[in-house]
């Protein structure tokens, strides 16, 4: 369907279309359109929606008069087109050859006059091929309905993003995600997994989770000792370092950040967190150590030293199992049970084990397969202020060629180390509107105005995905994380339908007659 | 005397003379008449004109003129554009004599019919305008049948020899549709008021009831002393109660049943865009006119042509031409512009 004409246009600056809709309410931000030049087809999408100015307009505005009909596009039709018009400003994203239908780079403007339409399924798949390694994680907006094919294995190989802020379904957009790479068999995943929501079923809303989907390629551990689906994690408190016990204890002074490193060097046989519990103040080189800097670490350190999950296992540290399950190629799924809002046992736990992975992989990299690490409220990791005791900021620089790749889940990519946000090369980005954000998770974005226009006004559960996994800058509206979506589009076996369970039925008959037959 | 005196006096004059009659007594005499709007009213056909000079060497003139004709429905609130059509014509002026005679008869009464005017030469294509837009409203009118044909102005016509409103009203009467001229502007002062008939009724309308539509027909003496010949009967109408004047409407057929006619008209005039003035003459003014945004286009074309048929360019640059045929380098334009940026 025509939608306008090209009344402007600059290689640089977009194109703008008269557009002869009846309600500018019909087009929206980050909708594909085609806009019909002579050689090529200009694949574009919605940068902006505007009525321009008008003298007259501004005169009739708020006539109080009875009996008048307003001037809209559905109550007048001007000699050309509607009276009072929207314009639509128009970003060129590919080419499509007009003869060979072949695809490249927006070098060039469409005449005047050019007519602009939606586009169609058609020129929608013209650029989005499926790869061996891609799946969808729902449908390009303004298409209905075109399902867009990210490359799972290109969107793995490197360190990516997802930014949105709270309640825009970053959650079900990590999952599907989840689901793509288990699917595709990109790689294997970690996930801190903070309410139970990975496992066998969400404990929030009841959803299938990974171990449902992939019960064979998963292994859930847990913190809860109460869980006996899950194996037991169990850290032994050798294994902790100053610098997990100063990022998870947030706004540490620097005296206690010293002590912590002065004890950790004293602390000879001991572990170092037996070593600040028995420390004893009333005894301390006070040019070394001040007593009340050393009451006061104590204090902050009771919650971690009560941890039922931090003792000596005997030989049964977690770790060595859960680098055991890496690998085997599978993925893990750590359940934080009821410790779950507490961000102090996430800030230690994620630390610790990042670090402890990240050495593995440094020092064994060919034993190991690929896994992705999704490190959410990334930003208490990677602020700046913190990122320097951390691992991630490493791990997002460094560990690609290890295969030890980051996914970096925030709301706040403001407060992200600069360095670290460079490193990432796939955003998916949702709903922002913070402008220091927004900002940020576009910084280096090619036309980064434009997408800066759209991660501002895009609804819930659409997410902007730019990066090399997708053969162009995308807005999608992000499938439900629903079995029968997951099963169509993710894992392939298609919706459970009557016929399916007759099938399966049937098939079970045959393998109990094999069975009774041995 | 300083000019404030001089302000003074001039102000008191204008003050005795264009006293607006107050609503009840200015008013008096004058015999409105109320109409309603018909709830489904004939389609309309409106045709208007524009154009603009492009070119002036010497006394000769190249002139660019447009009229466009827009057929419109109404419906459930809606105008809705059913047809439309375009004429574009260029045409050389001049008022030179032996420039004159060399012409055919057309132009020769042209030239005659607007002799003495100020600027003759935009008097000249001004009627030229008026004859194509009567010439294609004869031609839709053949076409059509019952509905609304309104063209811009007075249906009156120059020589008798090219009498296309006295056609047009021919063909309107065989085929059922109702002809109306509607004036965007008056100057007249045919109720004999020093206050011109717009200004005079407007200030008049207060005896009328606040949602009412009405009509005032033109004293019959100024009917007759028109110049040219008139064709239809002269009235001055309020299209809608908000409307912010009195146009003045030629009625060329259903001259018997102006309330009827005009209860036709009626229903065009409720766009906010310009209340009390039918919307389909706005529409093919603005499609008119275009003529005059795009003139620079034009100029460009005169130009190409010009300089690859041999003519000087510098000769064609320096007569490029302001809208109403002034020439860009003319001497005045150079003063208004210093004038204005100097100030």
């Amino acid at each position: 369907m025509k939608i306008g004409e090209i009344v402007s246009a600059s290689v640089l600056g977009g194109l703008y279309a008269k557009l002869q809709l009846e309600n500018p309410e019909d087009l929206r931000i980050a909708y594909p359109v085609i806009v019909e030049g002579k050689t090529y087809d200009f694949y574009c999408i919605v940068e902006d929606i505007l009525n321009e100015e008008s003298e007259i307009a501004e005169q009739l505005a708020g006539s109080a008069m009875g009996n008048v009909i307003v001037p809209t596009g559905e109550t007048h039709e001007g000699f050309a087109g509607p009276i009072f018009y929207s314009k639509a400003k128009l970003r060129p994203i590919q080419l499509i050859g007009k003869k060979n239908r072949r695809l490249s780079e927006p070098q060039t403007i469409p005449p005047y006059f050019s007519e602009c339409r939606h586009a169609t399924k058609e020129d929608v798949e013209l650029i989005y091929h499926p790869t061996a390694k891609s799946a969808t994680i729902g449908s390009i907006t303004g298409v209905e309905p075109f399902y867009v094919q990210l490359d799972f294995e290109k969107l793995v190989e490197k360190p990516f993003a997802i930014y949105g802020r709270t309640g825009v379904g970053k959650s079900i957009l990590n999952k599907l995600l989840c689901c793509a790479i288990l699917a595709k068999k990109a790689g294997s995943v970690l996930i801190f997994d903070m309410h139970g929501e990975y496992g066998v079923y969400s404990k929030t809303d009841n959803t299938e989770g990974l171990k449902y989907y992939f019960p064979h390629d998963v292994e859930v551990f847990s913190l809860d000792p109460e869980n006996t689906e899950a194996r037991q994690f169990v850290l032994e408190p050798e294994f902790i370092e100053p610098d997990d016990l100063v990022v998870a204890l947030n706004n540490l002074s620097d005296q206690m950040v010293d002590m912590i490193y002065q004890i950790d060097r004293e602390k000879g046989q001991k572990d170092l967190i037996t070593a600040i519990r028995t420390l004893d103040s009333a005894h301390l080189d006070e040019s070394k150590m001040h007593p009340a800097t050393a009451q006061a670490l104590q204090r902050r350190m009771s919650r971690i030293s009560r941890l039922p999950f931090i003792r000596k296992g005997g030989g049964k540290d977690a770790f060595a199992q859960l680098m055991a399950v890496i690998k085997q190629g599978r993925s893990i799924v750590l359940d934080f049970g009821e410790f779950g809002t507490d961000s102090t046992v996430y800030l230690f736990l994620a630390n610790v084990l990042a670090r402890r992975l990240f050495e593995q992989y440094t020092e064994m990299n060919e034993q190991f397969p690929r896994l992705i690490v999704f490190l959410e409220e990334a930003h208490r990791f990677l602020d700046p202020a913190v990122a320097s005791y951390t691992i991630f900021s490493k791990l997002a620089r460094e560990t690609r060629k290890f295969n030890l790749i980051l996914a970096i889940v925030d709301q706040r990519p403001s407060q992200i180390d600069q360095e670290v946000r460079s490193q990432v090369a796939n955003r998916l980005v949702m709903s922002l509107k913070e402008p220091s954000d927004v900002e940020s998770a576009l910084a280096g974005v090619p036309d980064r105005a434009m997408w800066q226009n759209i991660i501002s006004t895009i609804p819930p559960r659409t997410v902007a995905v730019i990066g090399d996994a997708i053969r162009i800058p995308t807005v999608i509206d992000v499938m439900p994380y629903k079995d029968i979506e997951v099963r169509e589009h993710l894992l392939g076996t298609g919706a459970m339908t009557a016929e399916k369970t007759a099938e399966i039925a049937s098939r079970a008959d045959e393998i109990f007659d094999k069975d009774d037959g041995r | 005397m300083s000019f404030a005196e001089d302000m003074r006096k001039e102000l008191e004059a204008a003050r005795t003379l264009y006293a607006a009659p107050m609503a009840g007594d200015g008013g008096a005499g004058l015999q409105f008449r109320s109409f309603l709007e018909d709830p489904q009213p004939m389609d309309m056909v409106a045709v208007d004109g524009s154009y603009s000079f492009l070119l002036n060497i010497s006394s000769w003139r190249l002139a660019m003129i447009s009229v466009a004709l827009l057929r419109y429905s109404f419906a459930k609130e809606h105008f809705a554009k059913k047809d439309w059509r375009m004429i574009q014509r260029v045409v050389g002026i001049d008022t030179y004599e032996d420039y004159v005679e060399r012409q055919g008869e057309f132009y020769r009464n042209l030239y005659e019919f607007t002799r003495g005017a100020k600027e003759q030469h935009r008097e000249m294509v001004n009627e030229w305008r008026r004859f194509i837009e009567g010439q294609l409203a004869v031609n839709v009118a053949e076409d059509t049948k019952g509905c609304i044909i309104a063209v811009d102005g007075a249906l009156s016509t120059f020589p008798k020899q090219f009498d296309f409103i006295g056609r047009l009203v021919e063909v309107c009467e065989r085929n059922g549709h109702l002809l109306v001229g509607v004036s965007k502007d008056s100057q007249l002062h045919a109720f004999g008021h020093s206050l011109t008939d717009e200004d005079l009724l407007k200030s008049a309308e207060g005896s009328l009831e606040d949602d009412a539509l009405a009509f005032i027909r033109a004293p019959e003496k100024f009917e007759k002393g028109q110049r040219g010949l008139l064709y239809g009967d002269v009235y001055y109408c309020r299209f809608h109660p908000r409307s912010g004047k009195w146009f003045r409407v030629d009625l060329g057929t259903m001259k018997g049943e102006p309330e009827k006619a005009f209860g036709h008209v009626a229903p065009y005039c409720r766009s906010l865009l310009a209340v009390g003035y039918p919307l389909p003459l706005v529409e093919a003014h603005r499609m008119a006119v275009t003529v005059r945004h795009l003139r620079g286009a034009y100029q460009e074309t005169v130009m190409r042509l010009a300089v690859r048929m041999g003519m000087n360019p510098r000769q064609v640059l320096d007569g490029l031409t302001e809208i109403e045929g002034r020439k860009r380098s003319a001497f005045h334009e150079y003063l208004d512009r210093l004038s204005r940026d100097r100030r």
